[in-house]
Order: C-alpha cells, then sequence, then structure tokens
C-alpha cells in the first residue's frame, strides 16, 4: 500500500499543474468565459488539441491510438490536477471516456484506426444516443428501428436527452435490428454521422438554463453497414460496456467535490451572516455540515484511488458505487452552498455577485444523479451484482 | 499511488483470517460471554505465534517489528469475530513502552507482551490524569476495556509542572488493584467480559523513561481511534454478510425478501457506506505508519464515520432480519451491543466529529 506518489508520478504530477498553470492563464479563462454554443465547442476543441500535445487528453491509452501507455495511476492524476485547476467542462468526455474505451474493446480495426486518433485529439464531438422518450432506465425495450435494406441500414425512431447532440459531429446510436428476439437481443450499435440526411436535432431547455441535451428524430437515416460496432443484435454488450466506462468516468466528479470542498471553505471562511457580526464559518451548524462533506469528499478521492487498483483496468458493477456516492454528493455539497449564499448578506452586491454562479451549479447537480442511470438504478445493479441478490 | 495490500499484506491477511475463524468461533464467543469457558487465552496464545500481539514490538524484543497497518489486519479480523481479546489495548501499550521505556523497562514487558503472555489496559488518551495540589495522581475513567483482567495498565499523565499543555508522562502499573480502584462496569456488550471504571487513588506506578509529546500523544490517539474504527470495520463487513444471505433465503410473499427493492436499496446503501469506510480505515492506519502528520485528522475521520456506519449497519441488520432479529438465538444483536461499547470505549461518541470540525480548515 502507498497512498502517496512514487518519485515517478510526484514528477509527472509537477509536470501537470506546471503546465496547466501556463495554459489555464486568466486571460484565457476570460475569453472562454465570452464564448458560446459552436464557438464554444470550437474554442474547447483547441484547448483539448493542447491537452492532447501536452500527453495529457488520453494518458492511459495505447500509442497506437494517441495515447502513452501509461498506468491507470497517471490518468487520475491528472484528473486530480484538472480539478484542482478548475479546469473548464470537458464536452469531450463522451467520446473520450465512453466510446472510445467501448470501441477499443469491441470494435473493428479499421473503426479503431478510423475514429480513436480523432477523438484523442479532439478533432470530433461525440454523443451518446440511448434513451428515447418512452424507454430510459429500462434501455433495452427502446424502439427506434434499423433495417437493413439494400446494403445500408434505415434507421427510424426518436432519441431524447441526447447530450451535445446539437454540436457533435457523431452518435453512438442504439436501435433495434430483430423483433423477434427477446429485448435485450436484438439491439445493434451504430455510428452515425450527425450530418446524415433524415437527422432533426431538435435542444431542449434544462433547468439550468442550458441547452445541452437534444431530441433526435431519425426519419429514413441511412448508414452503410460498416457503421455498425460490434455484433449486428449485440448491441446491448456495446451498451453495457459503454454505461461501465460512463460511470466510472462519472466518478471523476469526486475529485471535483474535493475541491468543492475547498471553495465551501472559503466561501464560509469570507463570508458574514445577516448582522454582519460572524464568519459563516464560524457558525456550529455550518461547520458541522461542512465537515460531514468534506469526510464524503475524502471518501470520494479515495475510493477513485482504491477501486482503480482494484479493477486492473476494466470497470465493473463497482463503478455503480462511485456513481452513486460521487453524484449523490455532489448534489448534497451543491444545496449546501446555496444554503451558504443564503445566510449571507445579500443586500451586498459583492456577496451576490456569486450567487447565481452558484444556482446554475446547483440546478446542474441534479442532472447527474439522473444521467448514466439513476440513483435507483445504480442502487438495483449494486444490489443485484455486487451483492447477488435477486432481481 | 497504490491503494492496495502488497502481496506481504495480503499474506498476512489470510493467516489472520483463518487463524481467527479456527480459534475463534461464533459458539465459543457465546460460551464466553455467558461465562462458561475461558478460551480467550487460546486465541490469544494463537495470535501471538502468529506475530501478531508483538506487531508493534522490536524484533529486538521478540517483535514482529511490523506497523498499524498490519495490526489493524488482525483488528479486523478479531472485530468481525466479536473476539473477546484485548488486542487494541495491549497493541497501544506496547507501542508506547517500545517509544518511551528505558532499555531495562522494555525488556521487562515487550518479549512478554509479543509472546502473549500479559495483556494491558490503558486510560488518559483522552482525559490524560493530572496531579493534584499534593502531587498526588487524580484521573478517572469508565468504561475502561481490559479494565478487570490486564495485567499491567498504562496511565497518560499531563505534566503540568512544564508548563507546556503538549506535554505527557506514562506511568506504569503493575499492581492495579493495589494502585486504584476497579469497580465492575457490566455493559450489554457480552463478547467483552471485563470493562471496568478506574480511579486512581494515589499510588501510581513507575513512568516510562521518556516523556510523551504532542506528536506522540497524537500517534497514542490515531492509534486507538483507527485500531477501534478497523475492529469496528470487521464487525460492519460480517453483519453485511449476514444480512444479505438471509435476504437471499427468507421468502415472504412468494419471493426471497432480498428481491424486494426496499431491501435491496437499503442494502446497496449499505455497501457503498461500508466501501466508503473501508477506504478512511486503511487510508488511516496506512498513515499513522508512513504519514505520522496526517494521522491524526485520518484517524478521527475513519472512527467518526466507523462510529455511524457500523451501528446502522448493525442495526438494519436486525430490522432485516425481522422478529428472529429480535431473539437472543441469532448473533445479530450482539453486533449492535458490540458497536455501541466501540463508540464509547475509546472517548465519548461524537469525540471525533467534534475534533473534525475544529479542525475543519485542514480537511480541505
Ligand atoms: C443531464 C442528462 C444528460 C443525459 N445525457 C444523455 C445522453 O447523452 N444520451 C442518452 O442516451 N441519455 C442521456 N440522458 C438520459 C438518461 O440516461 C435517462 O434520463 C435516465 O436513464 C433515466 O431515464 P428516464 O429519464 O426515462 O427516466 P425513467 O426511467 O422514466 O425513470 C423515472 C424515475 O423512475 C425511477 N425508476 C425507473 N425504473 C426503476 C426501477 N427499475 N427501480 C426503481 N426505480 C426506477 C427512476 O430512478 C426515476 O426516478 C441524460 C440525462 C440527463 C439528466
Amino acid at each position: 500500500m502507498r497512498l502517496t506518489d512514487s518519485t515517478q508520478e510526484a514528477e509527472f504530477r509537477t509536470y501537470v499543474r506546471d503546465w496547466l498553470a501556463d495554459n489555464l492563464t486568466d486571460q484565457w479563462r476570460r475569453d472562454f468565459g465570452a464564448t458560446e454554443g459552436r464557438e464554444r465547442i470550437d474554442f474547447l476543441k483547441d484547448w483539448q488539441g493542447r491537452l492532447f500535445d501536452a500527453g495529457l487528453a488520453v494518458r492511459s491509452w495505447p500509442a497506437a491510438f494517441g495515447g502513452r501507455d501509461a498506468p491507470l495511476a497517471e490518468s487520475l492524476i491528472v484528473f486530480e490536477e484538472l480539478a484542482n485547476a478548475d479546469a473548464p467542462p470537458d464536452v469531450f468526455r463522451i467520446g473520450v471516456r465512453i466510446i472510445a474505451p467501448m470501441i477499443m474493446e469491441l470494435a473493428s480495426e479499421d473503426q479503431r484506426t478510423r475514429f480513436l486518433p480523432h477523438i484523442a485529439e479532439g478533432l470530433n464531438l461525440w454523443s451518446q444516443g440511448f434513451s428515447e422518450p418512452d424507454n430510459g432506465s429500462d434501455l433495452s425495450a427502446l424502439t427506434t428501428r434499423a433495417i437493413l435494406k439494400n446494403g445500408k441500414y434505415v434507421i427510424n425512431g426518436q432519441k431524447v436527452w441526447n447530450t451535445y447532440g446539437h454540436l457533435a459531429d457523431y452518435c453512438l446510436l442504439l436501435a433495434r435490428t430483430n423483433t423477434e428476439a427477446p429485448p435485450h437481443k436484438g439491439l445493434t450499435a451504430f455510428i452515425v454521422p450527425l450530418s446524415t440526411r433524415g437527422i432533426d436535432i431538435r435542444p431542449l431547455r434544462q433547468i439550468n438554463g442550458q441547452q445541452d441535451f437534444n431530441e433526435i428524430f431519425l426519419d429514413d437515416v441511412e448508414v452503410a453497414e460498416d457503421a455498425v460496432v460490434g455484433e449486428v443484435d449485440g448491441g446491448w454488450i456495446v451498451a453495457m460496456t459503454m454505461l461501465g466506462f460512463e460511470r466510472r468516468g462519472i466518478s471523476v466528479l469526486g475529485f471535483a467535490c474535493r475541491r468543492l470542498f475547498q471553495r465551501l471553505i472559503d466561501v464560509a471562511r469570507v463570508t458574514s451572516t445577516r448582522d454582519g457580526k460572524q464568519r459563516l464559518i464560524d457558525l456550529p451548524g455550518v461547520r458541522e455540515k461542512l465537515t460531514s462533506v468534506g469526510i464524503q469528499a475524502r471518501i470520494a478521492v479515495l475510493n477513485n484511488h482504491r477501486f482503480a487498483a482494484m479493477s486492473g483496468g476494466k470497470p465493473g458493477a463497482e463503478t455503480s458505487m462511485q456513481k452513486l456516492h460521487t453524484t449523490e454528493l455532489n448534489k448534497t455539497m451543491h444545496a449546501l452552498a446555496l444554503d451558504l449564499m443564503g445566510k449571507s448578506d445579500l443586500t451586498d452586491p459583492h456577496a451576490r455577485s456569486q450567487f447565481s454562479e452558484w444556482e446554475r451549479d446547483y440546478l446542474t447537480s441534479f442532472g447527474m444523479t439522473i444521467a448514466g442511470g439513476t440513483s435507483q438504478i445504480q442502487r438495483n445493479i449494486i444490489s443485484e451484482r455486487l451483492l447477488g441478490l435477486p432481481r | 499511488m497504490q491503494f492496495s495490500f502488497t502481496e506481504d499484506q495480503q499474506m498476512i491477511r489470510d493467516t489472520a483470517e483463518s487463524l481467527v475463524a479456527r480459534s475463534c468461533q461464533m459458539t465459543e464467543v457465546r460460551a464466553f460471554g455467558d461465562g462458561q469457558s475461558d478460551f480467550v487465552d487460546a486465541l490469544w496464545q494463537d495470535l501471538a505465534k502468529a506475530g501478531f500481539n508483538g506487531a508493534l514490538v522490536a524484533e529486538s524484543h521478540g517483535g514482529s517489528g511490523l506497523g498499524m497497518l498490519e495490526a489493524g489486519i488482525a483488528l479486523e479480523a478479531l472485530g468481525g469475530a466479536l473476539a473477546p481479546v484485548p488486542f487494541l489495548s495491549t497493541t497501544a501499550v506496547a507501542d508506547l513502552i517500545g517509544r518511551l521505556g528505558s532499555d531495562e523497562q522494555k525488556s521487562r514487558y515487550l518479549s512478554k507482551i509479543a509472546a502473549g503472555q500479559i495483556s494491558a489496559a490503558i486510560v488518559g488518551c483522552p482525559d490524560p490524569a493530572h496531579r493534584d495540589e499534593n502531587g498526588a495522581l487524580r484521573g478517572q475513567w469508565a468504561p475502561v476495556a481490559n479494565a478487570e483482567s490486564a495485567d499491567l495498565l498504562l496511565v497518560v499523565v499531563a505534566d503540568t509542572a512544564t508548563g507546556d499543555a503538549d506535554s505527557y508522562s506514562v506511568n506504569v502499573i503493575e499492581d492495579i488493584k493495589d494502585s486504584c480502584t476497579v469497580e465492575t462496569f457490566d455493559t450489554m456488550d457480552r463478547t467483552r467480559r471485563g470493562f471496568g471504571a478506574i480511579t486512581l487513588t494515589g499510588a501510581a506506578g513507575v513512568p516510562l523513561a521518556g516523556s510523551l509529546d504532542g506528536d506522540g500523544y497524537a500517534r497514542l490517539g490515531a492509534i486507538l481511534a483507527a485500531g477501534s474504527a478497523v475492529e469496528m470495520l470487521g464487525g460492519a463487513v460480517q453483519v453485511l454478510e449476514m444480512a444479505k444471505t438471509y435476504a437471499m433465503e427468507r421468502v415472504q410473499f412468494g419471493r426471497p425478501i432480498g428481491a424486494f427493492q426496499a431491501i435491496k436499496h437499503m442494502l446497496a446503501d449499505q455497501l457503498v457506506a461500508l466501501e466508503g469506510l473501508r477506504s478512511l480505515v486503511w487510508a488511516a492506519l496506512w498513515a499513522i505508519d508512513n504519514a505520522p502528520e496526517e494521522a491524526p485528522l485520518a484517524a478521527a475521520t475513519a472512527k467518526a464515520v466507523a462510529d455511524q456506519v457500523a451501528l446502522q449497519l448493525a442495526g438494519e441488520n436486525i430490522q432485516i432480519h425481522g422478529g428472529i432479529g429480535f431473539t437472543a438465538d441469532i448473533d445479530a444483536h450482539l453486533y449492535v451491543k458490540r458497536v455501541q461499547l466501540d463508540r464509547l470505549v475509546w472517548g465519548p461518541p461524537g469525540i471525533h466529529t467534534d475534533f473534525l470540525e475544529a479542525h475543519l480548515e485542514e480537511m480541505a
């Protein structure tokens, strides 16, 4: 057991820190803050390209696909330092952390060489088309149809909650190819360029005021046979593999929770109560709540390291515990942030200046206990797959 | 980071688990609780032979020169089996004597501890003894683990004379019954008879040669907190196993109760809580051996969470068992009783959370 960096890891951490300090400048943050929509994505594509050039974007991927063959521990260092540096949102996570690892495992050689390097460098943005209006948690019941006609698959149906679809280049889409087989044995996964004819993408307004996720309508969308990933009718394994990586990916939120804890302490330190007589940090009730989330943030960070050492690369059902724990904690912490804001003197414009940002982040935190399988679904998985309870 | 056991540590773990499974069976624990068995000694001897009693004793004194992590490995197994042995207090005492004792004091005690010939109790951390205006030692504690059968009692004494708040001396008392009053303190935890209320009556044994500074006192506190936490972790692991097994066997409404989501989700949340506790506990034990500056906070965190999670799991285990859970026939109640004592024997419940709240800024 070694709960500290090895010499090599410490060197690498210093490199990452220095690199981030040099590249995440105040000017960069201001420029980024001023962007919106597609411009924002282009800005982030450039950022992802720089991370890639610095050897940080896909550290533990095989060199053949643009990685550095580094152990998972180094990827964790990258994520820790990105969180500590308040790095911009990782819009490439769906491609980099969910779809690409699945492609490495299940896709053809041709697909690997075609798609992986572009994902790594941030040249292509990817999205995930699983959920449908009538089938969310019960994913295997989905009804979007793909029918093989004259050497092409013709896809019809509707997807929803598709994150970044309106800005993305590709969608990893799950559709039904076999209506005779049991629900989860009749699905196939397709790589669909979102510029394909017949695709209509409509952004949805989220509770946090952003428009990240979309409805997608598919009307006789044609894709070639080589758009299939994995086996025909073998889409379920593709989906399950992606969900495993997705839940592990979401658990890096644990590092963000540690950073959030530091920020909450900072807020409580500098913020006065309404009567101006005390700092929030001196209120026993505030200290109690901060302590409680601080403990859980420590757990989230330690769990990330322990489970990484345990699983030896491939995510298993333990990622459901990480996903459940960190997303629920993230929600609790953001609710606490609003409590802190509420206790402060909001007649003071300075105290108010960060209020709406905390409000937005609070609202955003609700999405994460739903996306990637709801907390209830994670509890089902934990009880069935880790504890072996009957379905 | 490499947050996993090394091969050596894994072997030690296997040894501890099979030793405890062999020498500490539940039937014997129950017989002991009913006052019908004194098998403790056999288990104690086996632990000593495997080198666990001397985990924190140098090899030159007959110990195995391991660390708190390895001692913790034994404690996890002992906690899981509800073992009635005073392993933690004896280990903490061995550590103090090894650090502060003169050569003579070390020779006198350490090899006996390592060989399983004696056991020890400790008081004064928290709440060190003090000297009254006449120089007599004063202090009282309850409940004290192993008070009734310890061969050796260590008393941590605040050194007010030096004017330094962070200076302590440690006194060794051999003739416990003559130097203090020890009153039987009956508790619901029958897996560990021999809790006592101890009051110093003036005489106070012989001080260890060296004095204990603030760091040393913090180390002692961390050993007791993390040691107790890992023992509680062991219990919690067994409790979840018990609840899970029952949930698969017990059929109501034509289905195993483990198919009902109310039960499933309760157990899923338990596992998440347990895994979190596991991370905290091993991190704290590791810190005691390798990062002493982090150990006090890490150990207090582990113990604060153990106090809450181990109790939650033990209590919900009774609920999941229904009526049979309320009988003394099955083991569920033993774990609740043990946890409740674990929560107060090394300091009042809440003391670790209070400590963390006081050191909140350092947690960030
Ligand atoms: C921010 C965000 C981003 C998303 N991004 C994407 C994306 O990029 N691509 C994509 O395909 N999808 C995406 N989703 C969709 C997400 O995966 C689904 O919303 C989720 O799986 C739940 O499905 P649902 O919305 O249909 O809710 P439902 O399945 O209808 O669930 C409603 C409620 O019932 C509960 N419930 C359902 N089944 C059970 C059960 N068996 N046991 C207990 N409780 C149950 C749920 O927990 C929930 O509380 C995103 C969602 C969010 C919020």
